[in-house]
């Protein structure tokens, strides 16, 4: 691993040791406030004992998440004596995937037991994972994981023409693609777990603030087969232009590296021009609580 | 939203049933918008799954949502045209009709009556 891996391989790993830790005092403030602000919800203090020891868990649970994960993919790196951006993107991928199934194991807990003389409430309508994640994300995620399924043997054929055949990055290339999978399996299976617990709510504000923990976990479960998907789509193609050359006479290899490396990139771009002006994090609120969404909008513009 | 109390001298069918019909007349639950399961519904409100089992049955007999097995409950009244206002009607027919203590096929018996000589003899 090179230094510059090994440096964010030690920030992720802090990181996630210190908002594991820092869940008490001003950190449980803090990750409250943090997580009201992008779920786009108020917490009255009625609610507060109900939510907040939810949203505690689930900060542990991705932090203990992400810290496996990140250890599982640096061991992985190491022993595939990985280097450059693959090992960076295995070691990202590892992250995010573990935080993900955190995240999702924090959110399908037991629900809590509602009294016996307590109010309940419920949607009358059935909800999926399109109302959770905006298309962007559940779309998104499937396409760049299929495309890199799809880029892979053109990336191994590539390799072999270039005489690289079974270079160590090669093979960390094989892991990402793997691993992009593996995510997209684990959220598949995750989201369905996610929307098979139960929601009983003692009022509708309740309900909301469940939705937003499940929105916050399908989120985290499905970043991690998006950004891999996506950055070995955009490896692969990095590998056709290195081994190509960009020589004249362009071989067909060079067109396809080029092809896919901008289309990736283009991918991206637009993926993160999107995310900022359409606010993903608030699409559960503008699909199951549109009323809120408008006096929301209404406070930020009456500001 | 449904909301059940368990205090209310109204049991919880009733306030079930009535709520659901108030969302699909009010267009909150549009034609073709999905249902919860049973399950899930009886377990997030704290009801017996039979209790919501009756509940959809009514409301499927009544023809304002349908079952279609594994692909779940839908809802299948629209507040459009006409064909709505006539269901509409359907709807309040069958509910003066259980207030009155009449079958459903007398009902129907009637309403065939109604509508002339291909309609099946009042017993």
């Amino acid at each position: 691993m090179t230094f510059f891996t090994t440096a964010i391989a030690v920030v992720l790993g802090a990181f996630a040791l210190v908002a594991g830790l820092w869940t008490w005092g001003r950190g449980r403030r803090f990750w409250t406030r943090s997580f009201a602000r992008s779920a786009g919800l108020a917490l009255p203090d009625a609610l507060a004992p109900l939510i907040v020891p939810r949203i505690m868990r689930t900060v542990r649970a991705s932090a203990l998440g992400g810290a496996v994960g990140e250890a599982l993919a640096i061991g992985g790196a190491l022993l595939l004596a990985g280097s450059g951006l693959p090992a960076i993107a295995l070691v990202l991928g590892g992250f995010l995937s573990g935080a993900g199934v955190g995240a999702a194991i924090a959110a399908v807990g037991t629900p809590r037991p509602l009294g016996a003389e307590e109010r309940r409430y419920a949607r009358g309508a059935a909800v999926t994972v399109r109302d959770y994640l905006s298309p962007l994300e559940l779309v998104g995620a499937r396409v760049v994981v299929v495309l890199a399924v799809l880029a892979w043997p053109a990336g191994v054929f590539a390799d072999i023409a270039g005489m690289r055949s079974g270079s160590a990055s090669s093979v960390v290339v094989g892991l990402l693609v793997l691993l992009s999978v593996l995510a997209l399996v684990l959220f598949e299976v995750g989201a369905r777990r996610v929307l098979g617990r139960g929601q009983p709510a003692g009022s509708e504000t309740e309900l909301a603030w469940d939705d937003a923990l499940r929105a916050s976990a399908l989120r985290s479960l499905v970043t991690a087969p998006l950004c891999l998907g996506l950055w070995t789509t955009i490896l692969i193609g990095g590998r056709f232009l290195d081994i190509t050359g960009d020589q004249p006479p362009r071989s067909p290899g060079w067109w396809v590296g080029e092809v896919l490396t901008l289309a990736s990139l283009v991918a991206l771009v637009a993926v993160l021009v999107i995310a900022l002006i359409s606010r993903p994090q608030h699409h559960y609120l503008r699909r199951l609580w549109p009323a809120v969404e408008q006096q929301r909008r209404a406070g930020r513009a009456a500001r | 939203m449904i909301e059940i109390d368990p205090g209310s001298p109204t049991p919880p069918f009733e306030q079930l049933r009535v709520q659901l019909l108030a969302q699909i007349h009010g267009g909150e639950l549009a034609s073709g918008a999905r249902l919860p399961t049973v399950r899930r519904l009886a377990d997030d409100l704290g009801l017996a799954p039979n209790t919501v089992a009756r509940c959809y049955r009514e409301l499927e007999q009544a023809g304002v949502i349908e079952t279609h097995g594994r692909n779940g409950t839908i809802v299948a009244w629209s507040s459009d045209g006409s064909e709505a206002e006539l269901q509409r009607a359907a709807v309040a027919l069958v509910e003066r009709a259980r207030a009155l203590g009449i079958t459903p096929e007398r009902a129907r018996a009637i309403i065939g009556a109604a509508f002339g000589a291909d309609a099946p003899a009042a017993p």
